[in-house]
């Protein structure tokens, strides 16, 4: 069975009629849910979950993953516009796309993130094609030693965020660790600083954090200006990226494709760490990394790239090894399983038709998205001329809406406010949030790794240098640490002498 | 005069009595508005599919609309908690495990414990075991307690510390004299992730690990918590084959009322969960998903309780985990 | 006082906190973490950070340093509290009296009493929204939130 045929047999189960309406279904759900701040593809599809009972298993599963990567293109909407990233993957997308917006360039930052997602949708899709079995024997490899590296290299990475003082940066990065502490031990099954609070049990939860955060202070920020000082949303120039916004974002593209594949494979790993592992490149490899942070459309186009190809690579663990990567993932392997399917090595040769119909209708999905968004685009621009008197109440109302919908819970709209509250005092301070919710995303995989490797190793720390992946992840780690440390450095030494030799 | 006053006076009573009979009636027509059913766990899972399904069932039987309502978290805790603060009217019900009920409010300080609740039905229940790679040198599981005994501290991944497959491993470890290493994950996925990529030695399989043995990706060797070999896998022994006393109690999935709920709801409900539970279709649905049909009325799980909680009690006294 | 002194303090005591919390879970060693050890690590971490700035903030020219009053200069901080009280009262109030009539109410008050803006605005604009949203909630997503004595 040669891939040509494979893909026939995929098209011609993605074209039929039923099978093209819910993937359409789909993606037009995922894409409102996404929108919606806070809820996620996690709660749609459980909603849908019944529907598709009655249906067939591909078509059950190409409508559920229509909405899962439907949604990663409604939450950048909302990040870009908005400022409210609804999920954690969309939070890096925000810090650069949210200025290019307030700069009256939503148009080019939501266009280059639909072209950017839909590039790196398709590359990531002729990667699940080839590569799928192979690349799941490599994410196989990855024990607790190796994610203990990789996130040390995420959190090496996170510094190449910061936009003003390094130290305060790499503080709130520690803050963002101890805020992912909050809640029960892995290894203990302890509750840890929930005081009491049931609705703790689980942490603090990345959406009211997120929303909070940098939503709900924005929110706070802006509402204390006069009236007259209010958000000016300058004259809207272009609806579409120009060609020197193409010139710039098609090297991150590339790269955030390549990098945010490789990334989603892992378990747990997956679409936030290659979306801020793409934004630091592109910072450091940028001819104006000033401009990061400030509207910089290659800070736009690489993370939003690296997270959609993260979610096509998600899919990778579950049809070749029956191991649901993420929530999702773990929604999509229920409803396989009602259906009778049990995903696994077997599953490509015994279901071909599940398989490659699915990837091919993501191909389809991908399109259908393109299409539906980019119209769209002139709707949203329109929007954001509304008067922010008018239009903060309503991102107010979408927030309360999406972060008490996630669990029913009325705890996470105090803790929405909460962190609104304390992210207008750091933002008034000078500290940045955003190193804040990304090590808050890695402290729960740093902990457990670290604990489990240990257990593993019994006490020796060798472990992580004895294993090769874990070492080559540590060194690359060393490596970056050094190479942002040493401009420092040396200016510092630099000046020592310039001031030195002026004295003398 | 006398005619007018007797007159109002039946009339009054007429009334009295009939607003007495139509409270009595409306009282006694349950349900008469819809019912939430909440799910302890994350929507997806095992215990979400199978609490549609009593739904659905229910709702044709009991004729009044039944939402689902997610309120995953903390190991089904925070469900319990909220079910114990609803009124026993019968219109708050949740599917949860036995468990959290007993189990959990042993080891941390909860909004509840077993005493709070009203055990309506059990449908299913937990099934652990010790699973190794395919690819391991342990065909059976004398070859492998030979091996543990001269080489201990192998290392296990769970789904968890102190769950009852976790416990269950322990157990045996106990009867058989060994010490293993364990190692907790997050979930019964990321276990057998970590076991597939030989990262730890076996598993405390949980339930997911089932397909993965029928793919042929993984060998069970023992299996805990049921009495007699499974049918449908007669070649997997159980405790009680290789010499060992039973394990921990199993957990068990329920569907449960706060306490206090009127016998006659009660009964209502009962009657209903027996039928849609017996039901062909629901037994299909739990077979699909590996897990044994065991069926058992409310009042048996709860006289179960007290020995379930004594028998956790001194497993966590001997391993120092109680305050 | 000075911003920066203020700011990098509230850390330190934070980050202390974070460690004074870590002992009670146990930071058991190197090679044999306890529940407490990445708490307790990070924990000092914030602080040692923030005792950097601390010190940093006596060097440089006192002039271009802010002061803590001046980092609300020429904002109606009232109005901030104002919206965080709201929402306060939001939440206490939305499970007793039904989502979508609370955040009617909300966004009416906000937009008319906070905000200034016409009668007209205040209420038409709400009720688009808050209609659309209920619809989309009751029919397509079929979520449903609090409904309140008021039935919706």
């Amino acid at each position: 069975m040669d891939l040509a045929d494979n893909l026939i047999t995929g098209f011609s189960v993605a074209f039929q009629p039923h099978n093209l309406f819910f993937c359409f279904v789909g993606v037009l759900i995922g894409t409102l849910i996404g929108v919606l701040p806070g809820i996620g593809p996690v709660g749609a599809m459980s909603i849908l979950l019944p529907i598709t009972f009655g249906i067939s298993p591909v078509t059950a599963i190409i409508m559920l993953s229509g909405i899962y990567y439907g949604a990663q293109y409604g939450g950048s909407t909302t990040s870009i516009l908005v400022g409210i990233p609804g999920e954690a993957a969309s939070v890096v997308t925000m810090l650069d796309g949210h200025q290019m917006a307030l700069k009256g360039r939503a148009g080019p930052a939501l266009g280059i993130a639909a072209f950017g997602s839909f590039i790196a949708g398709t590359l990531g899709i002729i990667g699940l094609m080839l590569l799928a079995p192979p690349l799941a024997s490599i994410a196989l490899k990855f024990g607790p030693p190796e994610y203990f590296a990789l996130m040390i290299m995420g959190l090496v990475i996170l510094t190449y965020l910061a936009q003003k003082s390094m130290a305060k940066s790499l503080m709130m990065a520690g803050v963002g660790v101890l805020a992912g502490v909050v809640g029960l031990d892995t290894m203990t099954g302890l509750p840890r600083f929930t005081f009491g609070s049931a609705d703790l049990l689980d942490g603090i939860g990345i959406a009211p954090l997120a929303m909070g955060l940098f939503g709900v202070s924005e929110i706070l920020l802006n509402v204390e200006k006069t009236i007259k000082q209010g958000v000016v949303v300058s004259q809207v120039k272009n609806l579409l990226p120009s060609r020197q916004d193409w010139k710039e974002s098609f090297a991150p593209i590339m790269r955030g494709s390549f990098s945010g594949f490789l990334l989603g494979i892992l378990p747990g790993g997956g679409a936030v760490l290659a979306s801020f592992i793409s934004y630091g490149t592109e910072k450091r490899l940028s001819k104006t990394p000033e401009q990061f942070g400030h509207g910089a459309i290659a800070g736009v186009a690489g993370p939003e790239a690296a997270n959609n190809a993260a979610a096509q690579a998600a899919f990778i663990p579950l049809l070749t090894l029956g191991i649901p990567a993420n929530a999702v993932m773990g929604i999509l392997l229920g409803a396989l399983m009602i259906h009778g399917i049990t995903p696994g090595p077997l599953m490509i040769q015994k279901n071909p038709e599940l398989f490659w119909g699915t990837v091919t209708s993501m191909y389809l999905g991908n399109a259908m998205l393109l299409v539906l968004n980019l119209p769209l685009i002139g709707l949203w621009v329109r929007l954001l001329r509304v008067r922010y008197a008018v239009l903060f109440p309503l991102i107010l109302f979408i927030a309360l809406i999406g972060a008490y919908v996630i669990n029913g819970s009325e705890m996470d709209l105090y803790l929405m406010l909460f962190f609104g509250v304390i992210g207008y005092l750091m933002r008034k301070f000078d500290y940045e949030p955003a190193p804040l919710i990304l090590a808050y995303v890695l402290s729960p995989i740093l902990e457990d790794s670290l604990r489990q490797s240990l257990i593993i190793s019994s006490g020796s720390m060798g472990i992580f240098v004895s294993r090769p992946i874990a070492a080559a992840f540590l060194f690359i780690s060393a490596v970056l640490l050094i190479s942002a440390v040493l401009p420092a450095i040396r200016k510092k030494r630099n000046a020592l002498v310039a001031s030195a030799e002026d004295n003398n | 005069m006398k005619l007018n006053q007797s007159l109002r006076g039946w009339t009054l009573g007429l009334i009295a009595s009939c607003s007495l009979l139509a409270g009595g009636i409306a009282s006694a027509k349950y349900p008469d508005k819809p019912i939430t059913m909440y799910v302890a766990f994350a929507a997806g899972g095992t215990t979400d599919v199978t609490a549609r399904a009593l739904a659905q069932g229910l709702e044709k039987i009991l004729g009044v609309p039944i939402t689902i309502e997610n309120k995953g978290g903390g190991g089904a805790t925070v469900a319990n908690g909220l079910l114990a603060s609803k009124k026993p009217d019968g219109y708050s019900l949740l599917v949860s495990s036995t468990g959290s009920i007993t189990v959990r409010p042993l080891l941390m300080k909860l909004a509840y414990n077993a005493q709070s609740f009203r055990v309506l039905s059990q449908y299913t229940f937990y099934i652990g075991g010790l699973v190794v790679n395919a690819d391991s040198p342990f065909k059976t599981v004398d070859q492998f307690v030979d091996y543990a005994k001269k080489n201990p501290g192998m290392t296990y991944a769970s789904s968890g510390p102190n769950t009852q497959q976790q416990v269950g491993v322990e157990a045996f470890a106990r009867c058989k004299g060994l010490s293993f290493k364990h190692v907790p994950t997050k979930g019964g996925s990321t276990a057998n992730t970590a076991l597939m990529g030989k990262h730890v030695d076996f598993v405390a399989g949980s339930g997911s690990h089932i397909p993965l043995v029928e793919q042929g990706q993984f060998r069970e060797l023992v299996t805990f918590h049921i009495d007699e070999r499974d049918p449908k896998r007669p070649d997997i022994p159980v405790m009680k084959d290789i010499g060992c006393p039973p394990t921990n109690p199993p957990n068990g999935m329920i569907v449960i009322a706060p306490a206090g709920l009127p016998d006659d709801i009660a009964a209502t409900l009962n009657a209903a969960l027996k039928q849609v539970i017996e039901s062909a279709e629901f037994k299909q649905l739990l077979e699909k998903y590996n897990m044994p049909y065991a069926y058992e009325d409310g009042a048996s799980v709860a006289s179960k309780f007290p020995a379930e909680i004594e028998w956790y009690t001194q497993y966590f006294k001997e391993a120092g985990l109680l305050k | 006082m000075n911003a920066e002194r203020v700011g990098s303090l509230f850390w330190l005591l934070f980050g202390a906190a974070a460690v004074y919390g870590s002992l009670d879970l146990g930071i058991g060693t190197m090679s044999a973490p306890g529940s407490g050890f990445l708490t307790c690590v990070a924990g000092s971490f914030v602080s040692l950070m923030a005792l950097l700035l601390f010190v940093q903030s006596f060097k440089g020219d006192p002039a271009a340093q802010a002061r803590v009053s001046d980092l609300w200069i020429g904002c109606n901080w009232w109005r901030a509290i104002a919206i965080s009280v709201l929402i306060i009262v939001f939440i206490l109030a939305f499970e007793t009296l039904g989502f979508f009539l609370c955040s009617f109410i909300l966004l009416v008050v906000i937009m008319r009493w906070l905000e200034g803006l016409s009668w007209k605005t205040s209420i038409f604009v709400p009720v688009i929204a808050i209609g659309c949203t209920y619809l989309l909630f009751k029919t397509i997503l079929k979520i449903s939130l609090p409904a309140g004595i008021f039935g919706f």
